[in-house]
């Protein structure tokens, strides 16, 4: 069975990117859009690996990392931050929420992301 | 010397006046009696000049006396006077004055603070890591250094509220470099930390704002060039149709920066004493600037051809029309395809309301106040449609300037008005 993947990115170019990206890699791929409907996939497919942005509608990242982690079922997945946001207290959060890695988006190249994808999964 | 010329005199007067007598004076009576008054005319010339030297000590002294006196007054009635608090303490660090600003900035009475030892009552601590600073007065005036917060300082008040400062301590000496104590002044940096502050998450926001379409053209670049595998051409297409858009997304974001950027740098209440201007004339010309998008989605506008000719408005023409360009175009943005926006215009007294209808998307009710917000966009909108979220704050800004109102009525789902209200400074009759 493959692994799932789960995009949290509401920007829909950079979200269509990332899938695009990945789309030959044998991964099961789903994207959310916002934070509501990421903690709700969160719960309902239980991704493999989740790559969050952390500035989303509804709900931010941040909080969807946390409730994730909270619960019993989902704190063990993996997540890698994948934000344009870049503030050292947000790094620092993110860290210690459990993030795998924080990435920058404008500084990782889109062919670099299955590597950061197979690393973590 | 006039000592030594009073000892010359004297001892000359008394080791020949007697000779000198003898040899005027024959008779042994006379001659005694001579030298009685000759000794009484040496003490009272004495006398004399000791009178004379003495109430000369005492003028130049209460001379010197009463100049220092006035300098201090001067001086403490500078220190007093200045508009940043101040405090004097003595070289061991207890104060021996405070200033009524200083009194204000810790909440604490001079009376309650002379005689203390400076940091028993006046605390300082840093704003990044709560550590005591300015904790050392005595030792570092001991050693006559000047002593500036190098990091951003909060001062503690007497209610254990904390107030941004900054501010000075140094050391005063005397003329032979002696150090007599230390001064320390501080002022009230509240209103320039939280500016600043401002300016840095505004940075820090555009940056973000700007980094996403940057990457979305990165990205999509990237995909293009990565040579491993042929791209169809349908596939190629899209990827340029999107780097189309994150060009498009980050000019739109750019101009509404430089729109910020304006407003912000200039005295938009200045602008707003401008010329008069026809209202109808502002419309129509916001409408004409919304035209494209407006034909792309075949949407009309109704009202503008009934806006009285007459109705005037004073303040700077260009500012108005953006801010009347944003809300329309904000109308047509979120409205469906083939809708329509209405434009109508009430007058009241000496006021009129500009009230632009749609029949868009609407605004969730708990975000109606904050789309006003600097780069702040609608949850429901926030996915569908591109925008930087900085419009509605470039039209708040204009229209307060121009002494007017906006405020906005909305219901999710089904449309959104929004009332511009501004002064009529002009009706032609």
């Amino acid at each position: 069975m493959n692994k799932k993947v789960l995009i949290v990115e509401d920007d829909t170019v950079l979200a269509n990117a990332l899938n695009l990206s990945l789309k030959d890699k044998d991964y099961d791929i789903s994207l959310a859009t916002d934070g509501k409907e990421a903690s709700e996939m969160i719960a309902k497919i239980k991704p493999d690996l989740i790559l969050l942005d952390l500035l989303l509608p509804v709900k931010n990242g941040f909080e969807v990392l946390r409730e994730m982690r909270s619960n019993e079922e989902t704190k063990n997945i993996p997540v890698v931050i994948l934000t344009n946001f870049e503030q050292e207290t947000s790094i620092e959060e993110g860290m210690k929420l459990g993030a795998k890695d924080y990435i920058v988006k404008a500084n990782i190249e889109i062919n670099d992301v299955p590597e950061v994808v197979a690393k973590y999964i | 010397m006039p000592i030594v010329v009073y000892m010359v005199i004297s001892l000359t007067y008394i080791s020949f006046s007697d000779r000198w007598l003898a040899t005027v004076v024959s008779d042994e009576d006379t001659y005694v009696r001579l030298q009685t008054y000759k000794g009484w005319v040496f003490v009272l010339a004495t006398a004399l000049l000791l009178y004379v030297m003495i109430s000369r000590m005492v003028r130049s002294l209460t001379e010197e006396i009463e100049n220092n006196y006035n300098q201090k007054q001067k001086l403490e009635a500078v220190l007093r006077g200045m508009g940043e608090g101040v405090f004097v303490t003595d070289k061991n660090g207890r104060i021996v004055m405070v200033n009524s600003e200083m009194e204000k900035l810790f909440g604490y009475r001079e009376d309650e603070l002379v005689g203390r030892v400076y940091n028993e009552k006046l605390r300082f601590v840093s704003e990044k890591t709560g550590n005591k600073i300015f904790d050392i007065s005595s030792t570092r005036f001991g050693k006559g250094m000047v002593k500036k917060s190098d990091e951003p300082a909060l001062l503690i008040r007497k209610d254990g509220k904390k107030v941004p400062v900054d501010g000075v301590e140094a050391p005063y000496v005397d003329s032979a470099c002696n150090i007599l104590g230390g001064v320390g002044i501080f002022r009230d940096v509240t209103e320039e930390r939280s500016l600043s502050k401002l300016k840095s998450d505004f940075v820090s926001l555009a940056g973000h704002q700007l980094r996403s379409p940057l990457t979305g053209i990165k990205w999509f670049v990237e995909l293009l060039l990565e040579g491993k595998k042929v791209i169809p051409l349908d596939e190629m297409v899209d990827y340029i149709g999107k780097i189309g858009k994150s060009n498009q997304r980050l000019i739109e974001l750019v101009n509404d920066l430089l729109s910020v950027n304006r407003i912000e740098s200039s005295k938009l209440s200045e602008l707003a004493r401008g010329t008069s201007v026809s209202l109808k004339h502002l419309i129509a010309e916001s409408v004409l600037e919304t035209s494209m998008l407006m034909t792309e989605k075949r949407i009309k506008i109704g009202g503008v051809e009934d806006i009285d000719d007459k109705l005037r408005i004073m303040g700077d023409e260009t500012q108005l029309i953006q801010a009347f360009m944003n809300v329309i175009n904000n109308a047509v943005k979120y409205s469906p395809e083939g809708g329509e926006v209405e434009i109508v215009v009430r007058r009241k007294r000496n006021k009129v309301t500009v009230i632009v209808s749609d029949c868009g998307v609407g605004i969730p009710k708990r975000q109606i106040k904050k789309v006003f917000e600097k780069f702040y966009r609608a949850d429901n909108v926030v996915k569908s449609t591109s925008g930087s979220g900085l419009g509605l704050y470039v039209v708040k800004s204009i229209i307060e300037a121009h002494k007017g109102a906006v405020r906005i009525e909305s219901v999710e789902g089904e449309g959104t008005k929004v009332y511009v209200e501004l002064p009529i400074m002009y009706n032609k009759k």
